[in-house]
């Protein structure tokens, strides 16, 4: 900038006063005297002598560094005022004035001093030429650079010597610019060597010492590199000249942190300082000679001005890095001896150490300090990174994990600074365009977040609170970190759908889904934590989302509320690894129990996320899976483990953002689509660690893996343990890790034993059974019209279900429990199915073909509930128990069962089962109560009492009244017809079979006695009649009538008031 | 959740007509769905018809809200508005009163709005009626009840309270965890 000025300014300026004080070219004869002996010497001696000469006074002047700027003053006001003023101003004004000068008198001498060579050698006129003018530029700059630099010396060390090459290579180029950078950059380097000679001056004798001192230099050079760009380019520069130069440098490196090594590189480095020297003589003298030529005076002047300038900063610089050098040379070799002693050190200095560390570790069989490990190197790397940035052990390791050297310095360094604060418009209320206007009005300062996102906007920053401006009181924005933006956006949710954000609190994704679907279909909200649900309303009607059902359930049961979800947002709680600089207490606060405890939950509400969805859904079928860790136990894991067990495939994001996810990690080896997961780090997207994995579901299929599989029929205690540790499992280094896994596993039991067991493995084979029995049931239903057919189909069923539960009796103690109880349930099935074999007694006819219809029904249930329950929509799934009130019939009962083992993945197959047994006997009590209530009243007094007689049934019957008070009074009404039909079917093929309409009871019989004559016509058609009575009282009638009633009580009320305003 | 009883029902529509007048109307009759009016712990709640069905499947210790909320009744059963009925009472106002930038803040920290700070007020707004309080850039900030009627505005000096605070969108800020305490 001030160069460009002064180009303008020079022909304007130039002649007057420089005219005048060209007046005295004596001055210059006079002023010449001394130069051109030198001259002369130049063409008695190579030039390289004259240097050598040169060199040497300086080496005598140069110990003491302040006596020799007066000295300096004084040759140059000896020389010539020109030269005065040139070289002792520095200030620009006097350099103006100078340019013209300048010029003379370099044309003066060059002209003298051209001849003088022209007549040895006229072939180098041109760039002895330059090699002239520079000599007098020699003067000039050795006398500035005398307090630093000594060139001859610093030939001693390697640095200088290839960098004074490269000043050659670059010479040849002719280019100016650059020849006076390079002057430059190899001035610097003979000052920053100048204290290096001075170490192996004082240390020559002893090579330990010398070792320290030019290790010391290359330190600071080292170190200059990590600080200044310029020392950088000179080590560059080393490598790019001398390969085997920089090797060396490195290994010099070392030598700082182990001193005893370095004897033989000494040497090496002696001889190579020897070679450089004489090149570097020459190098300089050319150099310096060429550039003084071609430069412009002004030139001359700024370039002296700048290297007076860098030679201070130089001297400033180095002084600070002798100090830091000189700790450094003590403490390294510590480091690496005792890792104990860092209690001495300073942040400093524990800085310094991770730095070094870390390049050792970068290449480390050349760094390498022989007979230590890389973990040893680790280790002081993870205690020093933990003391340096206060993290805590646990969570430094696991950020090492994920993260090479270099990226986790830097992550760690982004960690401690706050991410740019991002706002989120709502879309619901402003535009963003409008909503940047109003807040730029406001003072704010913004700019668009990114590409991906059309509602992001950044703020750098702002003169109001940007939490506290009518514009976001009034909900035209949400302070929302960009990747939960970003999350928002992934899921993408369409208008008309219904959505379930699962961690809904504080609302900023909820309220987002709530903006993209327009405040059409539904969107559902839930938060466990009732703390924060206040925050999650106040949200959600500030932004003015409308279609919102708030609730505060465990996540983890949500099933029972709601499924066939078009689209799941589950941004899961975790550890918050990835939002450190949000909240700086996860460095220290948290420990692998967390992370598990994290992970466990994830995973269980991840499973509860995808069981939600609706696979045929036509837009969605999507579960959004997010967390603010950046932990791949909390992530890739979880997934993985969802992937594994539901039938869920990985879908890209939609968004060009975040790096892919881990496919491979440690031991860990996750499904290969799990590089189409998202990972968000702060230094490198400048967001909050974030993981993103979108995930489509195919269908509702539940696998269970093949490991579990084999040993389902071990305890359960098992179970859990390999569905904990499948994948360290899978990975082969067993016999290693075998103790920390089993104490992991220990641990796992503890958290998983609650869920996983129950949760998992378990309804699987209820499943399948229940499949079976559809099947089954669908083969025989056409059979089933006629009534020995069905007797088949019964005993067949309960056959299954003693199958089932003798099969299962071996795995454990409560399921044997279980197994016992549902066991005694066909027992008594059996019992009466003996019944059978004895036709004689109608009754006990007329009994079988009682307990017959609820089977066939319940068969026929399972069929109709599985294949419905993909299809059924969440209206109807509504339904979660089927109908039990006392007035129903029988079959309204059945439709439980399946229903329970679908929508309660909760329980153990072996409780569902018995559950449907202890339903079925349960019905059939109930078949005794109903019916009997409707024949006589007083039988139907006596049936509790023969209840409490038997032992084995009376818990159930105890239990299912329970269940009935829980149930919802709400039906499908389709179940209900279709029950109803067979229902109808069964009476009146009973009817047809009996006539006889009275129920018997045998008090003293030994199981349910109660011989129930098969229904006749009427008496199903009342219960049809009944029905279908209550039905619209109770299911429309709270709704639809109820609405009508108001609307109209409203449009009354209205009219009235209508009224009275007009009146008023 | 259940209906509002009749003598609930009378309240909350005179209420709500004060603020809408006849616009009351369009709340009950939309061309995009049946909506209604759901008590539930003192608490109305407006929403769809097919928003409240979905909500029954949550038991009702889980239940937090439906729709949105407009208000509650007192134990003195007067029914109160809560700053989150803005969303409805706003687009169907009657009667608006637009304050200065100047006054903007104060009102947004509960504070009543006095002549200085009466940027517009609608024509003929009689005295003790609701009013939508909205910003010069027409931003809803909260409602309140005329003080004074528009005539009387005229000649009100200018210290003189034009309208009664009765919500504002501060609360969101000010009272987050007071706003819905009642509900939890």
């Amino acid at each position: 900038m001030g160069r460009k000025g002064s180009f303008a300014e020079r022909p304007i300026k130039g002649p007057g006063p420089k005219a005048k004080k060209q007046g005295p070219p004596v001055l210059i004869k006079s002023f010449k005297a001394p130069p051109s002996p030198k001259a002369e010497e130049l063409k008695l001696s190579h030039r390289q002598k004259q240097r050598l000469v040169k060199r040497q006074q300086k080496k005598l002047n140069k110990q003491p560094p302040p006596s020799k700027k007066q000295l300096q003053q004084k040759k140059l006001s000896k020389y010539d005022s020109d030269e005065s003023v040139e070289k002792g101003s520095d200030i620009d004004e006097e350099s103006d004035n100078e340019v013209v000068f300048d010029n003379d008198d370099s044309d003066s001498e060059n002209e003298t001093e051209v001849q003088g060579f022209t007549d040895d050698n006229k072939s180098w006129l041109t760039p002895k030429l330059k090699k002239n003018g520079r000599n007098q530029k020699d003067d000039v700059e050795d006398s500035s650079e005398d307090e630093g630099s000594s060139e001859e010396e610093d030939g001693e060390d390697q640095d200088q010597g290839s960098d004074e090459e490269q000043g050659i290579d670059e010479e040849q180029g002719s280019d100016e610019e650059q020849g006076s950078d390079e002057e430059q950059g190899s001035d610097e380097e003979m000052d920053e060597n100048e204290y290096d000679s001075d170490d192996v001056k004082v240390g020559t004798l002893n090579d330990v010492s010398v070792d320290e001192g030019e290790s010391a230099s290359d330190d600071d050079g080292e170190s200059n590199g990590f600080l200044d760009k310029s020392a950088s380019e000179d080590n560059e520069d080393d490598d790019e000249v001398e390969g085997s130069d920089s090797g060396d440098d490195e290994e010099e490196e070392d030598s700082a942190e182990d001193q005893e090594e370095n004897d033989s590189e000494d040497d090496q480095e002696g001889d190579d300082s020897g070679d450089d020297q004489e090149e570097d003589d020459s190098d300089d003298a050319s150099e310096k000679s060429d550039d003084d030529e071609d430069l412009l005076p002004i030139e001359k002047a700024s370039k002296k001005l700048k290297l007076k300038k860098e030679t201070d900063a130089r001297l400033a610089e180095e002084e600070l890095q002798m100090n830091i050098g000189t700790s450094e040379v003590f403490t390294l070799p510590d480091t690496d001896g005792e890792a104990d002693d860092k209690k001495e050190l300073t942040l400093q200095e524990i800085h310094q150490r991770i730095k070094d560390v870390i390049l050792v570790l970068s290449d480390f069989k050349k760094n390498r300090e022989p007979g230590r490990t890389r973990s040893e190197y680790t280790q002081l790397l993870r205690s020093d990174l933990c003391r340096y940035y206060s993290y805590n052990d646990f969570l430094m390791e696991q950020l090492m994990n994920i993260f090479p050297l270099n990226e986790l310095i830097e992550y760690l360094e982004t960690c401690e600074l706050p991410r740019p604060v991002t706002i989120r418009t709502n879309t619901l209320r402003a535009r963003r365009g409008d909503l940047a206007k109003a807040l730029i009005a406001r003072g704010v300062n913004l700019d668009p977040l990114g590409k991906w996102t059309k509602v992001g906007l950044v703020i750098y920053d702002s003169a109001v609170p940007i939490g506290a401006t009518p514009e976001h009181l009034s909900g035209q924005y949400m302070i929302q970190g960009a990747s939960s933006i970003a999350v928002g956006t992934i899921l993408d949710a369409q208008e008309n759908e219904n959505v379930l954000d699962m961690c809904a609190a504080p609302g900023g994704k909820t309220t987002h889904i709530g903006a993209m679907m327009k405040n059409t279909g539904v969107l559902f909200a839930n938060d466990a934590n009732r703390k924060r649900v206040p925050a999650l309303l106040a949200n959600i009607h500030r932004l003015g989302v409308m279609n919102c059902i708030i609730s505060g359930q465990d996540g983890c049961t949500y099933t029972t509320i709601m499924r066939g979800l078009d689209r799941v947002l589950l941004d899961a709680p975790c550890s918050g690894t990835g939002v450190v600089s949000k909240d700086p207490s996860v460095k220290t606060s948290k420990s692998e129990v967390d992370i598990q405890r994290c992970y466990n939950l994830q995973r269980r509400l991840l499973l509860e996320a995808i069981d939600c969805v609706n696979p045929k859904s036509p837009t969605g079928g999507i579960i959004v899976y997010s967390t603010c860790s950046i932990l791949p136990e909390e992530n890739e894991w979880v997934v993985d483990y969802a992937l594994k067990r539901r039938h869920v495939k990985l879908v890209p994001t939609g968004i060009d953002l975040g790096t892919e996810g881990f496919v491979n990690y440690r031991q860990f080896r996750f499904h290969p689509s799990m590089k189409l997961a998202r990972r968000f780090y702060p230094h490198t997207h400048n967001m909050d660690g974030f993981f993103v994995a979108k995930l489509k579901k195919l269908s509702h299929i539940v696998t269970t893996p093949d490991e579990e599989e084999e040993e389902i029929g071990e305890s359960e205690t098992i179970v859990v343990e390999d569905s904990g540790d499948r994948e360290v499992v899978q990975t082969k280094r067993k016999a290693e890790n075998l103790e920390a896994t089993e104490a992991k596993k220990r641990k796992r039991e503890e958290e998983q034993k609650k869920y996983v067991a129950k949760v998992f493995e378990k309804p699987v084979v209820v499943k399948k059974q229940v499949n079976e029995e559809a099947t089954q049931s669908k083969k025989n239903k056409k059979a089933a019209a006629k009534g020995e057919v069905t007797w088949a189909v019964a005993t067949k069923t309960i056959a299954n279900v003693e199958q089932t539960s003798s099969g299962k009796k071996s795995k454990s103690k409560k399921q044997a429990a279980a197994a016992q109880l549902s066991q005694a349930e066909p027992a008594s099935f059996d019992s009466v199915n003996k019944s059978k074999y004895f036709p004689q007694s109608s009754s006990s006819r007329s009994k079988q073909q009682g307990t017959e219809t609820p089977i066939r029904s319940e068969a026929k249930n399972n069929g109709t509930e599985s294949s419905k329950s993909s299809a059924r929509k969440s209206l109807n799934s509504k339904q979660k128990n089927g109908v039990e009130t006392n007035n129903r019939s029988v079959k309204v009962e059945f439709t439980q069962i399946p229903s329970n083992t679908l929508i309660d993945l909760t329980e153990t197959p072996t409780k569902s089962q018995q559950k449907n047994t202890t339903k079925m006997s349960a019905s059939k009590t109930k078949i005794q109560g109903k019916t009997s209530a409707k024949a006589t009243p007083q039988q139907s007094q006596q049936t509790p009492k023969i209840k409490g007689s038997k032992s084995p049934q009376t818990k159930q019957d105890t239990q299912t009244p329970i269940s009935s008070k829980k149930q919802d009074p709400q039906t499908s009404k389709s179940t209900e017809k279709q029950n109803k039909n067979k229902n109808n079917k069964s009476s009146s093929q009973s009817a047809a079979s009996d006539t006889q309409k009275k129920i018997k009871m045998h008090p003293k019989s030994a199981i349910g006695k109660v011989e129930v004559d098969s229904l006749s016509d009427s008496f199903a058609l009342k219960v049809k009649a009944k029905m279908s009575k209550k039905k619209p009282v109770k299911k429309i009638g709270n709704l639809k009538p109820n609405k009508k009633d108001d609307v109209s009580k409203k449009a009354t009320g209205f009219k009235s008031k209508m009224g009275k305003f007009k009146e008023l | 959740m259940k209906r509002l009883s009749d003598e609930r029902a009378k309240i909350f529509f005179e209420k709500l007509t004060k603020y809408i007048g006849t616009n009351a109307k369009q709340l009950i009759d939309r061309p995009d769905g049946t909506y209604c009016f759901r008590e539930n712990k003192n608490k109305v709640y407006y929403a769809s018809e097919k928003l409240i069905k979905l909500a029954e499947n949550i038991k009702p210790k889980d239940l937090v809200c439906v729709g949105t909320c407009l208000g509650k009744f007192s134990k003195t059963n007067k029914f109160k508005f809560s700053i989150t009925a803005l969303n409805y009472l706003a687009p169907y106002a009657q009667y608006k009163i637009w304050v200065k930038s100047s006054c903007e803040q104060q009102f947004l920290y509960g504070n009543h709005i006095s002549k200085s700070g009466l940027g517009r007020i609608t024509e003929n707004t009689p005295k003790y009626q609701g009013a939508v309080v909205y910003s010069m850039s027409d931003v809803p900030l909260g409602f309140g009840v005329v003080a004074r009627s528009t005539s009387d505005c005229k000649m009100a000096d200018p210290l003189a309270t034009v309208c009664f605070h009765q919500s504002d969108i501060g609360e969101y800020l000010r009272s987050e965890d007071t706003l819905f305490s009642t509900i939890m």
